[in-house]
């Protein structure tokens, strides 16, 4: 980040707890697909963070499920925009089968609805790069993490 | 006051319609939002979020089809959003390839999400009274000597999302 005074030490970069508990917490999520001409599409999601990935549904003829079939690159954020965690990863639909049977309950405890793939294809986001901006300690809590 | 239609014909470019677009429902099946005009908000709703909000978010796209999202400070001044950012991050380098972008507000619950484009603009070109704004809502002029570029992006859709009224007010606008 040029010319923002972000440091290049990790003296006073967030731990990865930081960025895990908003991403937890976060009741409205933003969620970036690409369309196939190019332009990005943001939309309102509700999703759970499970196990270091991010769950959510959407509709199976929505405008992000059809982005993601063709590019599954996506950007998922919490709602804080003066604590952002900005998650860049893939997006992929999952099998009935493969949906944890804690994201269920994890999702029914937090929004009090079933998250429930016959009304809309789940899918797990798992991160490549995050991003945390956190706007009161900037530039030096600026962090980033990367993921093999 | 905005017009409200169902049809999805673009606006006409006249001065008006670039003041007041044309408002209609977006198309979110499943989500159980009325298909009736009734309940759409009014562009005021919009403008004032995206004038106000303190931070928001410029998601562009790279080269490689991957977005990419960051914070901003910018302002909204006469249904156009400017912010500045420096030549060669990746915002400025995505957007010389690919000018479509997202601009968002801060409130989620709250949400006001702009599909456009972004275009450079020199800082003489820039509406004389951007700079007072500027000064008055972070505190700073706009000035060349900072360095870096201003983007101005210009809205072609605009979708309201509050999650209190999610059931009537969705409300999208073609600009």
């Amino acid at each position: 980040m040029k010319g923002y005074g972000v440091p290049k030490s990790l003296k006073d970069a967030l731990p990865w707890a930081w960025a895990q508990e908003r991403i937890t917490k976060s009741h409205n999520y933003w969620l970036t697909t690409v369309r196939p001409d190019g332009s990005p599409h943001t939309m309102l999601v509700w999703g759970i963070w499970l196990d270091g990935a991010y769950y959510f549904s959407t509709g199976a003829t929505s405008r992000k499920a059809r982005n993601l079939q063709q590019n599954s690159n996506c950007v998922v954020c919490n709602e804080s925009a003066e604590e952002a965690v900005i998650i860049e990863g893939t997006a992929r639909k999952l099998g009935d089968s493969e949906i944890p049977s804690q994201a269920f309950s994890d999702y029914k405890a937090k929004y009090g609805w079933e998250l429930d793939p016959n009304r809309g294809p789940v899918h797990v986001v798992r991160p490549k790069t995050v991003f945390a901006m956190p706007e009161k300690l900037f530039p030096k809590g600026v962090t980033r993490w990367k993921f093999e | 006051m905005p017009r409200k239609s169902a049809k999805r014909k673009p606006a006409a470019r006249s001065e008006s319609a670039a003041r007041y677009p044309i408002a209609s429902r977006p198309v979110m099946p499943g989500y159980g939002v009325s298909k009736s005009l009734k309940g759409l908000l009014d562009w005021s709703w919009a403008r004032k979020r995206l004038t106000q909000s303190h931070n928001y978010v410029i998601v562009t796209v790279r080269p490689d089809g991957r977005p990419h999202a960051m914070g901003m400070h910018g302002l909204w001044f006469d249904n156009a959003f400017y912010f500045g950012t420096g030549k060669t991050t990746r915002k400025a380098k995505n957007l010389a390839a690919n000018p479509y972008c997202v601009l968002i507000n801060e409130r989620l619950e709250e949400l006001v999400i702009v599909e456009g484009t972004a275009e450079l603009v020199r800082y003489d070109a820039l509406p004389p009274a951007l700079s007072e704004a500027s000064k008055k809502k972070y505190g700073w002029r706009i000035d060349p000597r900072m360095g870096g570029v201003i983007f101005k992006v210009t809205p072609q859709v605009v979708f309201a999302l509050p999650e209190k009224q999610f059931a009537t007010a969705p409300t999208r606008w073609r600009f």
